[in-house]
């Protein structure tokens, strides 16, 4: 694996998504740069925007085991990951043998995930973080590469769960869809109400997205970089020093180290993406409101005054050097 | 090898920066310099700076130049934190400076090093570094030598211009002013000169005339004005030099000051007029004089000259001179002694061309030092500090009377002092100008007596004198008097046969006659 042959899996990949998703193209390439830092995503939009056919897409295209979750009041965590399920042997003997469940994927679809329990909410858990389910003749250690991706409608909150914070933290992006440009919803009713296209030919296996997952992280990153990232989730913190002065007014919780961590697996990923072997303050501007925005907690004031989290972020990157001090700089 | 392309691109950027940085600051100094000193140029329009403003501004920009290679040479940036700034400022996206850590170590070695060390190069070969650091001096040092320009321009240009009302206008009306003083005081001082035959003061005379148009028609400010002042004031000081040594050759002794002694200078003056006098009188009655009387009182004058006068102030000269006439008129010679007097006279009338061109040169001494005074301290009318002015003998300063100590040579033999219609600028100049300052007061203390107490205090008592009244206006207490008036009124009023609905208004009207009375 080298830099070229990733970006050019890369470009391959999105492409064939593009051949069947129209527009999203940021949304498609964060998925992607989710996808080979080895971390799950929280998509954020009204129905009707495609979520579904992009996890399905995707999975077409890795040719990786795919699963949809319809999350409801009623789901329990063991429709998640599975049941004890009594069977009998031709003896006629009865013994419990665990059904997996829709867990043990490669790419899970948790659609509506705000519509189940916290209880069953937290069955992802463990599966986000460490990639195992517990379980009765357990733990199963999940197939890598293991993506998360789920869905929830901002509009409709009436008997939905807002996921818990530790919850939400799994998530390595925040993504949010927008509502199609005019000619791209030309491009949809023309795709979608015609013959029915060829379904998108498989561009990498599972295999060459572990390796590829592992060839982003060896990418260098610079020592003001990691600065500029720590600072920046610094910023978001009301009662640090350096926090912003939004963050101070209208933030409860800062981002938590979850943050930086995210901000530069995806800067590495994204450097590659770009044709660099190395890690620009440009990737994390890219990148830091995808990464940090489900992880600021903003408090009432902000909630009463329809503060966005983004906004809080903006302020923090618009407060947070990139350069030295220039009178630490030089000496004489 | 792309370990040194690197290393090397990122060296010769620490070096622009250093100077680009240096060549920053030192602009920003010399352009708040620049802009302090064409400051002080416009502020001279109101208040009087004299302050050489061209070499201010001009050796401003010299000195943050050179403060500028300076700091050039010696400021330092590391070369981790130059990658940083190059990657920045040509959007390398932070290929050098991740590339320098990796080559100094400061990150661990990663199997990517190679290909980011690759990268990174083949980026440093495409920085034009001249062009996105250029070593030419940013805009501000062109500001800075715009704002030095300016200050020359200006500070040439608005010499002697001044807003009206302000100190700067006082100052430059004073100097006009002296200046008209001054071309005054150079053709009183020409033409004194020409009849008093003194060469030096009128040599000097034009000068001092040529420099008071030249302070009236030019627009100088004050340093200029005093600068010319005192060119002239060293010219005129070697003149009465000369003049001096002149007088000394002549046998007239030095003054005991060189300064501030018109007194003296008029006391030595008047002793030649008045030898001078006797000389040509004796001269004159000894052609005249028959017999042994009026010869013995000619022979006992020419003893007092020859013994010095009765001041004691005839020169060695003259009076060797007057000895030998007299021992020429007692051996008969009548002839001969009247030739000696007649050319002791005509050396007697040079050196007091001496004199008098001694005395019109210090005249314009005083006249520059006042002049210079009065427009260093830029008020009109004002004295100047420490100026003496001419005080005429017999004057008394500003000592207590009686413990100043009587000078030589005044009396009742003194000549008076030159009053507003006299001297050598007679019918010219304010009598205030003329006489000088007014007196200084007495040092004496004063007290103050003042009887206390209070208005009505007291017992008082009034009495009426009753008698015959005296010729001339008739005074009584009017009090008594509008009682009268009042009385009559009423036995008019009783008498008269006045209309009831008129009585009142005749009776106010009496009653007006005796408030007015």
């Amino acid at each position: 694996m080298d830099a070229q042959t990733f970006r050019s899996t890369y470009t391959t990949l999105r492409e064939a998504m593009h051949r069947v998703i129209v527009g999203h193209g940021s949304l498609i390439e964060h998925v992607l740069i989710a996808l080979f830092a080895n971390g799950h995503v929280l998509l954020e939009g009204v129905p009707g925007l495609g979520k579904t056919l992009l996890v399905k897409t995707l999975a077409q295209v890795l040719d990786l085991r795919y699963s949809r979750i319809q999350f409801t009041p009623d789901l329990m965590p063991a429709d998640i990951i599975g049941t004890n399920v009594m069977f009998q042997d031709p003896d006629g003997r009865r013994f419990f043998e665990f059904q997996r469940g829709p867990i043990f994927s490669q790419i899970v679809l948790a659609d509506e995930i705000n519509r189940a329990t916290p209880k069953t909410q937290s069955a992802l858990l463990e599966a986000m973080q460490e990639r195992t389910v517990s379980a009765p003749g357990g733990p199963y250690i999940l197939e890598e590469p293991f993506l998360v991706l789920a869905t929830q409608n901002p509009i409709e909150m009436e008997g939905t769960y807002p996921l818990p914070e530790a919850q939400v933290d799994r998530f390595l992006f925040k993504l949010k869809l927008e509502s199609p440009t005019v000619p791209e919803l030309i491009e949809i009713m023309d795709r979608t109400t015609g013959p029915a296209a060829p379904p998108p030919g498989v561009v990498a296996s599972g295999e060459r997205i572990r390796e590829m997952q592992a060839f982003a992280r060896e990418v260098p990153v610079a020592s003001h970089v990691k600065a500029f990232a720590a600072h920046l989730v610094r910023a978001t913190h009301p009662r640090d020093e350096t926090a912003s002065s939004m963050a101070r007014r209208y933030v409860r919780y800062g981002s938590s180290p979850r943050g930086a961590q995210a901000l530069l697996l995806a800067g590495k990923v994204r450097a590659l993406v770009e044709g660099r072997v190395n890690v620009s303050i440009e990737d994390l501007h890219a990148l830091v409101l995808a990464a940090l925005r489900h992880r600021v907690i903003l408090n009432f004031e902000a909630e009463a005054e329809g503060v966005d989290p983004d906004e809080v972020i903006r302020s923090a990157l618009a407060e947070v050097p990139s350069t030295p001090a220039a009178s630490a700089t030089w000496t004489s | 090898m792309e370990r040194e392309v690197v290393l090397e691109v990122v060296e010769r950027g620490r070096r622009r920066l250093a100077r680009r940085r240096a060549w920053r600051w030192g602009s920003h100094v010399m352009l708040a310099w620049g802009s302090a000193v064409l400051l002080l140029v416009l502020v001279r329009t109101i208040v009087p700076i004299a302050l050489p403003f061209e070499w201010l501004a001009v050796g401003g920009l010299l000195a943050g130049m050179l403060s500028t290679l300076a700091l050039a040479a010696s400021w330092r940036i590391a070369p981790r934190l130059a990658a940083q700034i190059l990657d920045l400022r040509f959007r390398c996206a932070d290929r050098l400076a991740t590339a320098v850590e990796l080559i100094t170590g400061v990150h661990p070695p990663t199997p990517l090093a190679p290909a980011l060390i690759a990268d990174a190069a083949q980026a440093a070969v495409s920085l034009d570094l001249s062009r996105g650091l250029p070593a030419r001096p940013p805009r501000a040092f062109w500001a800075a030598a715009l704002a030095v320009l300016l200050t020359v321009v200006t500070a040439r240009g608005l010499v002697g211009v001044s807003l009206p009302g302000t100190p700067a206008r006082d100052v430059a009306q004073t100097i006009k002013r002296e200046g008209r003083r001054l071309e005054r005081a150079g053709d009183t001082l020409e033409e004194q000169a020409r009849v008093d035959r003194a060469r030096l003061s009128r040599r000097i005379a034009p000068s001092i005339r040529r420099l008071g148009e030249q302070l009236q028609r030019e627009r100088l400010d004050r340093s200029d004005a005093l600068a010319r002042i005192e060119s002239l004031g060293r010219q005129v000081e070697e003149a009465r030099r000369q003049a001096q040594a002149r007088g000394m050759e002549a046998g007239q002794p030095p003054p005991p000051s060189q300064r501030n002694i018109p007194s003296d200078l008029f006391r030595r003056r008047a002793a030649a007029d008045r030898t001078l006098r006797q000389m040509r009188e004796i001269a004159d009655r000894l052609a005249q004089s028959r017999s042994p009387e009026e010869r013995a009182a000619l022979m006992r004058q020419l003893a007092d000259l020859a013994g010095g006068g009765p001041e004691g102030d005839v020169p060695a000269r003259v009076r060797e001179q007057a000895g030998a006439a007299r021992e020429q008129m007692a051996a008969g010679d009548t002839a001969g002694a009247r030739r000696t007097l007649q050319q002791s006279a005509s050396d007697m009338d040079d050196l007091r061309a001496m004199l008098a061109d001694e005395e019109g040169l210090q005249q314009a001494q005083r006249d520059l030092r006042r002049s210079a005074d009065q427009i260093a301290r830029g008020r009109p009318g004002a004295p100047a500090e420490g100026e003496e002015t001419p005080r005429p003998a017999g004057q008394p300063g500003s000592v207590a009377p009686g413990s100043r100590p009587l000078p030589q040579g005044e009396g009742p033999a003194a000549e008076p002092p030159p009053g507003p219609n006299q001297g050598t600028t007679a019918g010219q100049g304010s009598p205030a100008e003329k006489l000088g300052d007014r007196t200084p007061r007495l040092e004496a203390d004063k007290q103050q007596n003042r009887v206390r107490g209070l208005q009505g205090e007291g017992r008082v008592t009034t009495s009426d004198l009753l008698g015959p009244g005296r010729p001339g206006q008739v005074r009584a207490p009017q009090g008594r008097a509008v009682a009268a008036g009042r009385a009559e009124a009423d036995r008019y009023l009783s008498r008269m046969r006045i209309p009831p609905e008129y009585r009142e208004i005749v009776r106010r009207y009496f009653e007006a006659l005796a408030a007015q009375r």
